[in-house]
């Protein structure tokens, strides 16, 4: 196992797990979501292929109700 | 009909996504209201509840998403957000706000007016909210800005038009939409803001924390097209003295 960090709480996922992969873990819907990785915005066609590394710093974001 | 940046709207009321009890209110308010173009915000995914995903009740054919920076303290901020909001399939369209104040959410002009510069090379149609302040007003069109939102009072005080003043001359020196947004508590105050010449009008809170938000959204809704069709028949005039709507003449009978 190893650890990254989403939303400032530490997190520990098997090794070569891929960002898609880590999303279903936590019952987010890839679409309602989007995320920054280490600081850069992931796109949404890399989600399937982004295998997130040792210690990624992940922001999970989405839209909210506001006026 | 209203059109910003080439975009065509037929109603002039924009909607807010905020405060709504729950989002099937939201869904039938923002249906009632006949908006075409409604703000969101960005924020973090709660951990604790992944699966609450509000906005998917909307359909993104038929309501305009414009992003809001809602939470920015100051332009690095405001920059950050916007370009997560394109990222995340907002698209161009901005709803700029720099509030550092949490006490009154008053716009910082400054910060506002660096980060329309910024945006607009950067592609986003920059609908900045304002203080309403002709000066500024005219300073961020001439950065860009597709539309100026001046408030009429602070954000979520439903205190009506409290600027009708500086807004008059804003509307007067336009050159792009003026969308009198924030503050507006009852359907009166929209149809002032219309009448005054305002392009459009946006509305969150009066409506969200209604006893019936779905009957308040149309009651928006009309006080709007009735504004509106108020500036566009024109308005009397206004005088100091009385000036009798009936004959003063014919009256030699009494006399």
């Amino acid at each position: 196992m190893m650890q990254i960090v989403c939303n400032d709480e530490k997190k520990e996922i098997r090794p070569e797990t891929t960002l898609i992969a880590f999303l279903g873990e936590l019952g987010v819907k890839p679409d309602t979501v989007f995320v920054e990785c280490n600081g850069v915005i992931i796109k949404r066609d890399e989600y399937e292929t982004l295998v997130l590394p040792e210690g990624a710093r992940l922001e999970l974001i989405r839209f909210v109700g506001g006026g | 009909m209203l059109t910003i940046a080439g975009r065509t709207f037929r109603s002039r009321l924009f909607g807010g996504t905020g405060k709504f009890s729950s989002p099937k209110v939201m869904k039938e308010a923002l249906d009632a209201s006949g908006c075409e173009m409604v703000t969101v915000a960005l924020r973090r995914v709660d951990l604790a509840n992944p699966a609450d995903d509000i906005m998917s009740v909307l359909d993104r054919k038929k309501f305009l998403f414009l992003p809001n920076t809602s939470g920015a303290r100051d332009a690095h901020e405001a920059v950050r957000l916007a370009r997560l909001a394109r990222a995340a399939g907002g698209g161009e369209w901005l709803k700029l706000e720099v509030t550092p104040d949490p006490r009154t959410l008053l716009p910082d002009p400054i910060e506002t007016l660096k980060a329309t510069e910024i945006l607009v090379k950067e592609g986003f149609i920059v609908l900045p909210y304002m203080n309403a302040d002709p000066v500024l007003a005219l300073r961020l069109q001439d950065a860009g800005a597709a539309a100026v939102m001046p408030l009429g009072s602070p954000i979520g005080t439903n205190q009506g038009i409290l600027t009708a003043f500086q807004i008059a001359i804003i509307i007067e020196q336009a050159r792009v939409p003026v969308v009198v947004d924030a503050g507006l508590g009852a359907p009166s105050h929209a149809a002032q803001a219309m009448e005054m010449g305002a392009d459009a009008v946006l509305v969150n809170t009066a409506i969200a924390v209604a006893g019936d938000p779905v009957r308040m959204a149309r009651a928006f809704a009309l006080a709007v097209e009735a504004g509106r069709e108020a500036f566009e028949a024109g308005l009397g005039e206004r005088r100091e003295d009385a000036a009798a709507s009936s004959p003063e003449t014919g009256l030699d009978f009494l006399r």
